[in-house]
């Protein structure tokens, strides 16, 4: 996301239904929006615009919420899994990027460090590419730590639901994650 | 452990293990909070209250009322607990401690039409019944209560008029007393037909209230004939008893029998209900 269009953002807090309670809000989730978005998308600036996202969202809310962390961290995790199907696409990598490979831990090599970011990529592209929500469940289980009560209870289904969507989901992944495994090997 | 699912365990394990720096989560954290206006330093972060100084920090958001269940939570079990915390947020501000949340509106009274219905109709019922029962008990009805059919001597109207001779055709009224002189026979025709035979110095008068008719002997001695009614009693009232005749038939001590010569003939000695 670009940075022009985040300039009117002043003029948009006017509208913000209570500054002083949304300031709040901000300081007592914004670390653990961030972390959310940043797993799932594997970049600061794509979880930035995320939890700028879901905040600006928050704030336009007419009617207050019972549970604002939960709508908060739900709407970043759907947000990183909306950022990521609008550019499995995109290829390319900011060169920000590159630090994380070159200052992986001693006795782990730069090939071995880019073939696990590449891993990690091919998971996100293939989460991506599960039903919205069989990537949130999925996300909210493996990446997130939830148990299938919590994640049920969230999404408002029963476990039995969120235990074959999960693994369905796992099936398609490891299907994936193969073919994927198979092209990342042959580009090396 | 087969490979595929050994990929996708890297892979998520790849992914758990991702965590970004401090540094870039603060850094990320101030330029977002400038975009949306938030004045981080006005409004402090606190990821995890785990000191008396966050909960200090928090106070003006707990007494604001916008912290988070959770959080009030904490902040109102830590009040509980810690006598410093607690004088800090009495003395911080006095004013804290009045009720600043808006009074609730007085409840008006509302028209529920429901309960007015039924209300109209428990009255209009309770007023139906307090005026059948009225009419049939209490009820003095207007009109003439005895004519005078026959009299043998000399007999009187006592009134607070005062006292007046009668002669045949007289009426009397509600509240008047009929009285015979000595020697005297007189016959009373009451409004509902029947007959009263009035002795010498007898003196009596005759009250309605609803549908009942009642004569009042203070003294003497009558023979009624009544006539059958079709609703209320002819009562036949001394100082001593009192009879209820409808038509020849007395009341169940008196029953099947008639009065005569002055003496109800069914009662016997034992009972009271004997003319003087």
């Amino acid at each position: 996301m670009k940075r022009e269009e985040c300039e009117p953002l002043t003029a948009a807090s006017a509208l913000m239904p209570s500054t002083e309670s949304l300031s709040h809000l901000f300081g007592e989730h914004h670390r653990r929006v961030l972390r959310a978005a940043y797993r799932i998308t594997g970049s600061m600036a794509d979880a930035e615009d995320v939890m700028q996202t879901v905040f600006l969202r928050m704030a336009n809310l007419e009617r207050p919420l019972d549970n604002a962390g939960s709508y908060l961290y739900r709407a970043a995790i759907n947000g990183a899994l909306d950022l990521l199907r609008s550019r499995k696409a995109v290829t390319t990598e900011p060169l920000d990027q590159a630090d994380d490979v070159v200052s992986a831990g001693p006795g782990s090599s730069p090939e071995a460090e880019a073939a696990s970011k590449q891993l990690g990529d091919a998971l996100r592209l293939a989460v991506s590419e599960l039903s919205p929500r069989a990537a949130e469940m999925f996300t909210l289980r493996y990446l997130e730590d939830l148990g299938n009560r919590e994640i049920a209870a969230l999404m408002g289904t029963s476990q039995a639901v969120v235990a074959v969507t999960l693994h369905n989901a796992r099936s398609r992944l490891k299907k994936r994650l193969t073919e994927m495994g198979g092209q990342i090997n042959a580009t090396r | 452990m087969r490979h595929d699912e050994a990929l996708l365990r890297t892979a998520i394990e790849k992914l758990r293990e991702t965590e970004p720096e401090a540094a870039q989560v603060n850094a990320a954290s101030m330029r977002v909070a400038d975009r949306l206006g938030i004045d981080l330093a006005h409004y402090p972060v606190i990821e995890a209250i785990e000191s008396c100084g966050d909960v200090r920090q928090l106070l003006t958001a707990y007494r604001g009322g916008i912290l988070s269940d959770s959080r009030r939570l904490v902040i109102q079990a830590h009040l509980r607990d810690c006598g410093a915390c607690q004088r800090y947020y009495r003395g911080g501000t006095e004013s804290a401690l009045l009720d600043w949340s808006s009074p609730k509106a007085a409840g008006g009274f509302a028209w529920r039409p429901r309960v007015l219905g039924w209300a109209l109709t428990s009255a209009f019922a309770l007023l139906v019944i307090g005026l059948f029962f009225y009419r049939a008990f209490w009820q003095v009805p207007p009109g003439v209560r005895a004519e005078v059919q026959s009299i043998d001597g000399a007999a009187y109207r006592i009134s607070d008029a005062g006292d007046r001779q009668l002669s045949v055709g007289d009426k009397l009224q509600e509240g008047e007393r009929f009285r015979t002189g000595g020697g005297a026979h007189a016959v009373l025709r009451l409004a509902d037909g029947s007959s009263v035979e009035v002795n010498e110095r007898s003196v009596l008068g005759v009250g309605e209230r609803g549908r009942d008719t009642t004569i009042s002997l203070d003294n003497g001695a009558v023979i009624v004939q009544a006539v059958k009614r079709t609703s209320g009693h002819l009562y036949v009232k001394t100082a001593d008893c009192r009879v209820a005749v409808t038509g020849t038939v007395f009341s169940d001590q008196c029953r099947n029998q008639r009065i005569a010569r002055g003496r109800c003939a069914g009662c016997g000695p034992r009972h009271a209900c004997r003319y003087r």
